[in-house]
């Protein structure tokens, strides 16, 4: 087995003090460049040009040059590996798993098996709330290892397609890949950031030079220093990650013995957007696919795609059009599937209709006064009332007198939130794979700010023609007047079922004109009944998913 | 001058020795940890069986064959010791849940409950883990059969008393038959 731990320990000390030295060689060389332009431009400036001749730098000043850049590059090397982890996933926009979805719950087991195929790894998962398809591993060699998933990726793979990924991240943590790239990453990785500023700037048409006069020296010797360490990083990067790509691959399939599956992974990645270009500048090397390029090329740090699912192919015994045609087959149209159930349940429902006269099984029943009612076990909310001498029908939670009966018996119930609405106590359910909690009465639905977002991106649910009808007519009624819809808001009016303070009442995004009630303390959404399947149906619909997310 | 020769001679065949038996220890080792890791797993399927079958008991009461079936299954698995007894208790545990679990198929509400389909996903998940298990514990024993059979270290194997060890096998005789096609 190539992935011992002994091996491992080995290569990654070995590994990060090579790193270690060449920062330190960096540092050296950078210095020694700028003692001797100093130390000549304080030579020609006392002589004024008369009889100058260039200075050497003599044996001490060797010395100090190193000691400089040893204490420069020890400096740098610890502020960069100081909590690194944190900090790379907070870049990368990475979150815990939510133990009270389905979908994570699956992935920490995925991860988990997989580490015992590795012989007792130790991995932690997260996951990036966006709508790209890509993986990443973590690990500062300290027994901090983790692997990160877009939902996208979660929502587009099955279990032995998304452990064939895990398996190939995992490998790159087994053979200590991960750790090369997270330390080099975080050493050099912070000079592609002022590489692209300082690119902007060039084509933006202003040098340093002409912008800061007096400060075209230093600026000169810091765009020397930054496009040697940038350069460094691409070669470093270069140099080492092609054919790691290749080995983790082979070790995936070693760990999981499941060629196919890893090519499939592959290929659906390749028909996907792997992320976004800016924002993971320089952290290339730690993901599944690129996704800073849409083709890989020879020059990038991963191999292309196209050449990984040959080798792969070539081990499954198939081909690409054989590999296309069993994709096609196992992902059929979930939605247009669901649709008929979703309509007739509805049908059902409208004839549901209950009633102070309580209108029970299709005949009314009582008067009943409060406390009698309040002694019913089958009367609830839902049900259809007629107030005495008044000839509204409506049902129950719209009553405010009953409304408080609700109130109380929620809170006996110990429910953990009630609706906003009707008092009633919320029942938590699953939809898309996520936990959000349902009024049993009037159907709205609250949910995390963070969960609504994952659940705009999974794609289970179905929805009816009415539903994206309307979707329709919000999404074109609002690109004509979006001021005046948002002037519309009413703010503060619904009470958060958690806190009990006054919820905001607004638009959910300009992409998503939907009103709902926004709890800002909590973080919690409330959405009344049907206005999920509108929020979903919006961005379904919407190209650009991430800004729609942000 | 002969003698120092003899002294290096010795010395060399010494360190030999020494590293050859180490790298038998260190495999050996492997694989008994990677034994140990089959137990784990094991022992983690044994534990989620009765949280199975009490929620199955509540929409299963004509099933009480099948349920208690797989109980007795799990208790025959928890007691076997040796390699062999441990194999075919197994076997009959895994042929005993899947019976479980196409009569579960039979129960449109079982198999929407969430319990169930957390303990499902759990027990899917515990599955897996055994066989990835008992692969990395067959590959921990091809390694090392293989080491103590090569020439030099099977001179040192034999001379220590180090013998072959089983592979851990799941398949029954049965299912290892091929199928017969009639039509």
């Amino acid at each position: 087995m190539p992935y011992s731990f002994v091996a491992i320990e080995k290569e990654k000390t070995h590994t990060i003090a090579v790193l270690l030295v060449i920062l330190v060689v960096m540092y050296f060389f950078t210095c020694w460049g700028a003692w001797l332009i100093v130390k000549n431009a304080a030579v020609l400036q006392a002589t004024r040009g008369e009889g100058f001749r260039f200075l050497g730098i003599s044996l001490p000043e060797v010395v100090v040059v190193f000691l400089i850049a040893m204490i420069a590059g020890v400096v740098h090397y610890a502020y960069s590996t100081s909590r690194l982890i944190p900090r790379l996933l907070a870049l990368l926009k990475a979150e815990p798993l939510d133990t009270h979805s389905r979908t994570h719950q699956q992935l920490q087991n995925i991860i988990d098996e997989v580490c015992v195929a590795a012989g007792g790894l130790c991995i932690q998962g997260c996951v990036v709330r966006s709508a790209a398809c890509n993986a990443f591993s973590l690990s500062d060699g300290k027994e901090n290892s983790y692997i990160g998933v877009t939902e996208g990726l979660l929502l587009r793979l099955n279990r032995a397609q998304l452990e064939s990924v895990i398996g190939h991240e995992a490998a790159h943590i087994a053979m200590g890949d991960t750790v090369i790239y997270t330390v080099s990453t975080s050493l050099f990785g912070m000079y592609e950031g002022a590489m692209s500023g300082l690119r902007e700037s060039c084509s933006g048409g202003r040098s340093l030079r002409g912008r800061g006069g007096g400060f075209w020296f230093p600026g000169g010797l810091a765009l020397g220093f930054i496009m040697c360490m940038h350069g460094l990083n691409r070669f470093i990067m270069a140099s080492v990650a092609q054919e790691k790509e290749f080995r983790a691959d082979a070790v995936a399939v070693k760990l999981t013995r499941n060629p196919l599956a890893l090519a499939e992974s592959l290929y659906i990645v390749s028909q996907f957007w792997h992320g976004q270009k800016e924002s993971q500048r320089g952290l290339e090397s730690l993901f599944f696919a690129d996704p800073a390029v849409e083709e890989e090329t020879v020059f990038s740090s991963h191999p292309p795609l196209s050449e990984r699912l040959g080798i792969l192919l070539a081990m499954a015994h198939a081909d690409e059009p054989a590999l296309e045609a069993a994709l096609a087959r196992v992902r059929p149209r979930i939605r247009q599937a669901k649709r008929h159930a979703r309509a007739s349940r509805r049908v059902r429902r409208k004839t549901d209709g209950q009633a102070w006269s309580v209108l029970e099984e299709g005949r009314w029943k009582g008067p009943f006064v409060l406390s009698e009612l309040q002694g019913l076990k089958w009367f609830t909310a839902s049900h259809k009332v007629r107030r005495e001498g008044a000839p509204a029908v409506k049902p129950a939670y719209e009553d405010h007198v009953l409304r408080s009966l609700f109130a109380s018996a929620a809170n006996e119930k110990e429910a953990s939130f009630s609706c906003p609405h009707c008092y009633q106590g919320l029942s938590p359910r699953y939809y898309e794979g996520e936990q959000i909690h349902v009024c049993p009465s009037c159907k709205g639905v609250l949910c995390g700010r963070s969960r609504l977002d994952t659940i705009l991106i999974r794609e289970e649910a179905s929805f009816s023609p009415e539903t994206v009808e309307l979707a329709h007519h919000i999404k074109d009624e609002c690109e004509q007047r979006f001021k005046e819809i948002r002037a519309l808001k009413t703010p503060f009016i619904l009470p958060c079922p958690q806190c009990g303070k006054k919820m905001r009442r607004k638009l959910l995004s300009r992409a998503a004109p939907v009103e709902v009630d926004l709890c800002i303390w909590c973080d919690l959404v409330w959405l009344d009944r049907g206005e999920l399947e509108l929020v979903q149906v919006l961005y379904d619909e919407r190209e650009d998913k991430d800004s729609f997310l942000a | 001058m002969g003698w120092l020769i003899f002294l290096a001679l010795v010395i060399m065949l010494a360190a030999w020795g020494i590293g050859t038996y180490n790298a038998i220890i260190w495999k050996k080792n492997s694989t008994d940890n990677a034994w140990a890791q089959i137990d784990v797993q094991l022992k983690r399927r044994h534990d989620v069986i009765p949280n199975l079958v009490e929620t199955a008991k509540g929409y299963m009461g004509h099933e009480r064959e099948t349920l208690e079936k797989v109980i007795q299954a799990r208790t025959q698995a928890t007691q076997a010791t040796a390699v062999k007894e441990k194999e075919s208790a197994e076997n009959f545990l895994t042929s005993t849940l899947r019976s479980l679990f196409a009569v579960v198929e039979q129960y449109p509400d079982l198999k929407a409950n969430q319990n169930m389909l957390r303990l499902q996903e759990e027990l899917t998940s515990t599955e897996n883990r055994i066989a990835f298990a008992r692969q990395y514990y067959n590959d921990e024993v091809m390694r090392f059969n293989t080491y103590i059979e090569q020439v030099p270290a099977v001179f040192l194997a034999q001379m220590f008393g180090f013998g072959k060890k089983d592979l851990f096998q799941v398949e029954s005789l049965e299912e290892k038959k091929a199928p017969q096609v009639k039509f």
